[in-house]
C-alpha cells in the first residue's frame, strides 16, 4: 500500500497551524544567486497566479494585488521551506502507521512524500468496516484491474478524501479483498484525523502502488488502469521523461509495446528496471523505518522500598548501566529523566509517579556527575514513599566531541569551560532551568522590557539545539547587532521588579519632585519621557527623574502621565 | 618626633615582612592582584588592589547609596582577564542594561535567581568555588560566621573574587572578608557635576584600616576620581607667629 501526501511540505505546515487554512500560503527557499524562490503553494495562492519556481518578490506582488479577494483579516502567509522538518515529520508518521502493519517505509527520494506499507497478512485484522459511509466500486471489466474509490462521510470533493486503487493485473486471479480496502479506508480516516490529505493505492508491487497513488485518477477523479498511467508514474529521472516525450511516448502502455531490448540503449537501464519493478518481474526491497529505541534502564523491586539510600543506590546502578550503553555509541547525555513509580494505592496523589529531569550543557558520560545532579533535584522534590519501580531514560543524547589529551595544558580554556558547564548544570538541577539565565539586551524603550532573559539550559521541547554558554577569553566577542548601549548614568544598577508607589510633593501639579516621603530632594535630573506605542496591549507614558536626596542617595522615580501617580522604580 | 618616626617605620617593615610571608604561601603563577576599578581606592590597599581568591565586603545603608555601582567597577576589572560574572540575584533587582553601560560584557554574565536563603548561600558557595568564575556578585542580608568561613574557603579554592553587598548593620557582626568597605553617599553642591561617595576602609588584611577617601563619579564622563581636599587654613598660625 502506498500512501501519498500531496504537497507534503504545505500539509505539514497546515497540520501544525490549522488557522492558516483558507489563507494563501507560500513556502520559499533561498537558492543562491536567484534569491528567494517559491517551493510550494496553497490552492488560494495558486488562484492568485503564484506558481512554484516563481521569485518570492513576484509572488508577494501577485498576492497583494489579489488581496481584495480575501477578507481583510486574512493575509498571505510566508514561511521558509524546511526539508529536514518535513522528513522528520514523515518519519514520525511512518512510525505511527505501524498500527496498520509492522513494515512501514518511506519512498527512496530526496524529498519523500509517500509512505510504503507492506500489508501482507495484515488485511484480515481490518475486515470489519468502521466509519465508512460510501464505497463506490468502479470495475472496468474482467480484463482490466478493478479499482475502488471512496469518499468520507460529509466531505466534498475538495475536502479530505482518499482514493484507493487496486491493481490486480498481475495478481493471482480473484477479486480484491474487502479487508484490504477496509484497511486502506481506515488508514485514510486515521490520517484525516491527523489533518492529512492522502491518496492511497494498493498493488502487488511498490512501483505499481506508487504509480497508482500518484497518477491513478484522471481529471474527473475516476481511477485509471496501470497501462494508461503516464510515464512519470515509473519514478524515472526528469531527463529520461523528457527523452520519452520527444519520442512521443506518454503512457506506460506505449512503453510496454516497444521491443524491450531497445529501451536501455535509448533511455537507459532505469526505464526497464522501474518497469520490471512495477510489474513484479524483479523484487524491490522495502526498507522499514524503525523508531529509535529509547535509551532506558529499569529497576523493579520485589517489595516497595521506603529507604532513600536504597533508592539512590539503585539509581546509581541504573545510571552506570545507561552510561555503558551510551559509551558503546560514543554518545553522551544531554537530558536525563528519572521516574519513580510508587505502589498503586487508593489515593491518586500518592500513587502518582515522581518525575525528575536534568539538563546538561554538553554531552556528558560521567556517572558520578549525573548522579550528583539527580541527588540535587531529589533534595528539593517530594518523592513517593513506597517506590516499586525506577526508570532512568536518556531523552536527549549527542555525540561526544573527541579531543586529544595535551601534555602541556598551557591555556586551560577547555578545563575552565568544563568547570563552568558543570557549575551551570548544578545550578539548573537544584534551582530549576528557569533560574539560571543569560541576559540579552532588547531594543525597547520600556525599561522593564529592555532586557530579556533566556535559560542557559533549554528543554528539548522548546528548542532543538542546546544554548551553550561559551567561556570567552578577552578579545573574543561575538559579532552581531545589538541594541545601542545607553549611558550608564541614565539607568540604575538596581531596578525593581515592580515599581512601588511613593508619595512625592511637587511645587506645581505636573512639576518636578521636591520632596519624597518627607525627605528633601537636593537635586534632580529630568524629566526623561518614555512612551511606548499605542498599539501595545499595555502602553506606558512616564516621566522619569533621577533624584538625589539631601543624604546623597540617588533614586529613579517616574510619574505615570495617565494618572499622575509617582513610583519608585530603581536606585543607583 | 624621631621616636614616632621610627615606630611607624618599624610597623611598615613588619607589614612588609608579613606580606612576604603571605606571598610565599600563595600558589605561583597567574596574576593574583586585581584592581578595584578605582585608582584612588587601590592606593589604600596594601598591594594596590584586591587579591584574587578573597571576599570583598561592601557595606552600605539604604537604597541608592552607590555601592552597587562601585562593586560593578570591580567586577568589570575582574572580567578583563577572562572568566564569567555570576550575579546571584534573589530579589531580581540586578539591571543588566545599566551594567552593560558600565562595561560589563553580558555574554559572560550569568544571572542566578533563588527563592530561599539557603539556595542563595548554596549558589554563592558553588560559584565562589568554581575556577571559571572571575567574580561573584551577591546581595546578602544575613550571614552567619560559619557560613562566611565556608565562603572564604570556597573562594580560596576557586581563585575568583567574591563581591558581597551587605547592609551597614552587618558591620557589627564577624567577617571573614579580606577587605571591608563602608560606602556612604554624600550630599553635593547644587552645581556639582557628579555624585560623591565616601569609602571607609573598615578592615584590610595586611593593611592599615581606618583610612577613608571621598570619591566623585562624574555624571558626564562616568569617571571616578578623588575629591580634592583643601589645605588647612593658615590664619591661626600666622596669628600665633605674628
Amino acid at each position: 500500500m502506498c500512501i501519498w501526501f500531496p504537497n507534503w511540505p504545505l500539509q505539514r505546515m497546515l497540520s501544525k497551524q490549522p488557522e492558516l487554512k483558507q489563507r494563501p500560503c507560500v513556502l520559499y527557499h533561498m537558492s543562491g544567486r536567484r534569491g528567494a524562490q517559491v517551493v510550494s503553494i496553497s490552492p488560494e495562492a495558486y488562484t492568485a497566479g503564484v506558481i512554484p519556481g516563481m521569485p518570492l518578490a513576484e509572488a508577494k506582488a501577485l498576492l497583494e494585488t489579489n488581496s481584495g479577494r480575501y477578507p481583510s483579516t486574512t493575509t498571505a502567509h510566508y514561511e521558509p521551506y524546511d526539508p529536514q522538518a518535513d522528513l522528520a515529520a514523515l518519519r514520525e508518521l511512518a512510525w505511527q502507521c505501524q498500527l496498520f502493519t509492522p513494515s512501514v517505509g518511506m519512498e527512496q527520494s530526496e524529498t519523500p512524500d509517500s509512505l510504503l506499507l507492506d500489508i501482507t497478512g495484515c488485511a484480515h485484522l481490518f475486515a470489519r468496516v468502521a466509519g465508512l459511509s460510501q464505497v463506490v466500486l468502479n470495475s472496468r471489466g474482467s480484463s482490466k484491474p478493478p479499482v475502488a474509490a471512496f469518499k468520507e462521510r460529509g466531505h466534498s470533493e475538495q475536502g479530505p478524501s482518499g482514493q484507493v486503487a487496486f491493481n490486480s493485473q498481475e495478481a493471482p486471479p480473484g477479486k480484491p479483498s474487502v479487508a484490504e480496502w477496509n484497511l486502506a479506508a481506515q488508514a485514510t480516516l486515521w490520517l484525516h484525523r491527523q489533518n492529512c490529505f492522502v491518496h492511497v493505492a494498493i498493488a502487488n508491487t511498490i512501483g505499481a502502488a506508487w504509480a497508482i497513488a500518484h497518477y491513478g485518477a484522471d481529471t474527473a477523479g475516476l481511477p485509471r488502469s496501470f497501462s494508461s498511467l503516464p510515464v512519470e508514474a515509473l519514478r524515472i529521472p526528469v531527463k529520461t521523461i523528457r527523452d520519452l516525450h520527444e519520442f512521443d511516448l506518454w503512457r506506460i502502455g506505449q512503453l510496454m509495446q516497444l521491443p524491450r531490448s531497445s529501451l536501455p540503449s535509448r533511455f537507459g537501464s532505469v526505464v526497464t528496471q522501474r518497469l520490471d519493478q512495477a510489474l513484479g518481474h524483479i523484487p524491490e526491497i522495502l526498507v522499514p523505518e524503525r523508531p529509535v529505541e529509547p535509551l532506558e534502564t529499569r529497576w523493579s523491586f520485589d517489595e516497595p522500598v521506603q529507604s532513600r539510600r536504597v533508592v539512590q543506590a539503585a539509581i546509581q546502578q541504573l545510571i552506570q548501566r545507561l552510561i555503558q550503553k551510551l559509551q558503546a555509541r560514543h554518545e553522551g547525555v544531554l537530558e536525563l529523566v528519572l521516574r519513580l513509580q510508587p505502589v498503586a494505592e487508593e489515593s491518586v496523589q500518592t500513587s502518582k509517579p515522581a518525575r525528575l529531569s536534568i539538563g546538561l550543557v554538553q554531552p556528558n558520560v560521567s556517572a558520578a556527575h549525573l548522579f550528583k545532579l539527580i541527588c540535587l533535584q531529589m533534595e528539593r522534590s517530594a518523592l513517593p514513599q513506597n517506590v516499586l519501580d525506577i526508570r532512568v531514560r536518556a531523552t536527549r543524547t549527542a555525540l561526544l566531541s573527541p579531543h586529544q589529551h595535551e601534555l602541556f595544558n598551557t591555556h586551560g580554556d577547555r578545563n575552565r569551560q568544563q568547570a563552568l558547564n558543570m557549575l551551570l548544570e548544578r545550578f539548573s538541577s537544584r534551582l530549576g532551568r528557569h533560574s539560571v539565565l543569560r541576559p540579552q539586551l532588547c531594543a525597547d524603550a520600556q525599561p522593564e522590557l529592555a532586557v530579556c532573559y533566556e535559560p542557559l539550559i533549554v528543554s528539548q521541547v522548546a528548542h532543538t539545539s542546546a544554548r551553550n554558554f561559551v567561556y570567552q577569553m578577552p578579545g573574543h566577542r561575538s559579532v552581531g547587532t545589538s541594541p545601542a548601549l545607553i549611558t550608564c548614568s541614565l539607568r540604575p544598577v538596581c531596578l525593581r521588579l515592580q515599581p512601588i508607589p511613593v508619595s512625592v510633593t511637587s511645587v506645581v501639579p505636573a512639576g518636578p519632585p521636591v520632596r519624597l516621603q518627607n525627605r528633601t530632594i537636593a537635586r534632580r535630573y529630568g524629566p526623561e519621557r518614555i512612551e511606548t506605542g499605542w498599539w501595545r496591549s499595555q502602553p506606558i507614558r512616564r516621566d522619569y527623574y533621577c533624584v538625589e536626596l539631601s543624604s546623597g542617595h540617588r533614586l529613579w522615580l517616574f510619574r505615570n502621565l495617565d494618572n499622575g501617580q509617582w513610583f519608585l522604580h530603581g536606585s543607583f | 618626633m624621631a621616636k614616632e618616626h621610627s615606630r611607624s617605620k618599624m610597623i611598615q617593615e613588619l607589614a612588609e615582612q608579613l606580606r612576604h610571608i603571605e606571598r610565599s604561601q600563595r600558589p605561583a603563577g597567574g596574576s593574583l592582584l586585581l584592581s578595584s576599578g578605582i585608582r584612588d581606592l587601590d592606593r589604600l590597599l596594601p598591594e594596590d588592589g584586591f587579591r584574587r581568591g578573597t571576599i570583598v565586603e561592601w557595606l552600605a545603608d539604604g537604597q541608592g547609596s552607590g555601592v552597587a555601582t562601585l562593586a560593578i567597577l570591580t567586577a568589570r576589572q575582574a572580567m578583563t582577564a577572562g572568566g564569567a560574572l555570576v550575579v546571584i540575584d534573589p530579589q531580581q533587582q540586578f539591571y543588566p542594561p545599566a551594567a552593560a553601560g558600565w562595561g560589563i560584557h553580558l555574554d559572560n554574565t550569568i544571572i542566578v535567581r533563588t527563592d530561599r536563603t539557603q539556595d542563595t548561600l548554596w549558589a554563592l558557595e558553588q560559584s565562589l568555588r568554581c575556577a571559571a568564575v572571575a567574580a561573584t556578585w551577591c546581595w546578602v542580608e544575613c550571614l552567619h560566621s560559619h557560613m562566611f568561613r565556608r565562603l572564604q574557603l570556597a573562594v580560596e579554592t576557586g581563585g575568583g573574587i567574591g563581591l558581597l553587598l551587605r547592609p551597614a548593620s552587618a558591620r557589627q557582626g564577624p567577617s571573614w572578608a579580606d577587605v571591608r568597605l563602608l560606602v556612604q553617599p554624600l550630599s553635593c553642591e547644587a552645581d556639582s557635576a557628579g555624585r560623591r561617595l565616601r569609602i571607609d576602609l573598615l578592615h584590610c588584611r595586611g593593611g592599615l584600616s581606618g583610612q577613608s577617601l571621598e570619591l566623585e563619579i562624574s555624571d558626564e564622563t562616568n569617571d571616578v576620581y578623588l575629591v580634592p581636599q583643601l589645605a588647612a587654613a593658615t590664619h591661626a598660625k600666622q596669628a600665633a607667629g605674628a
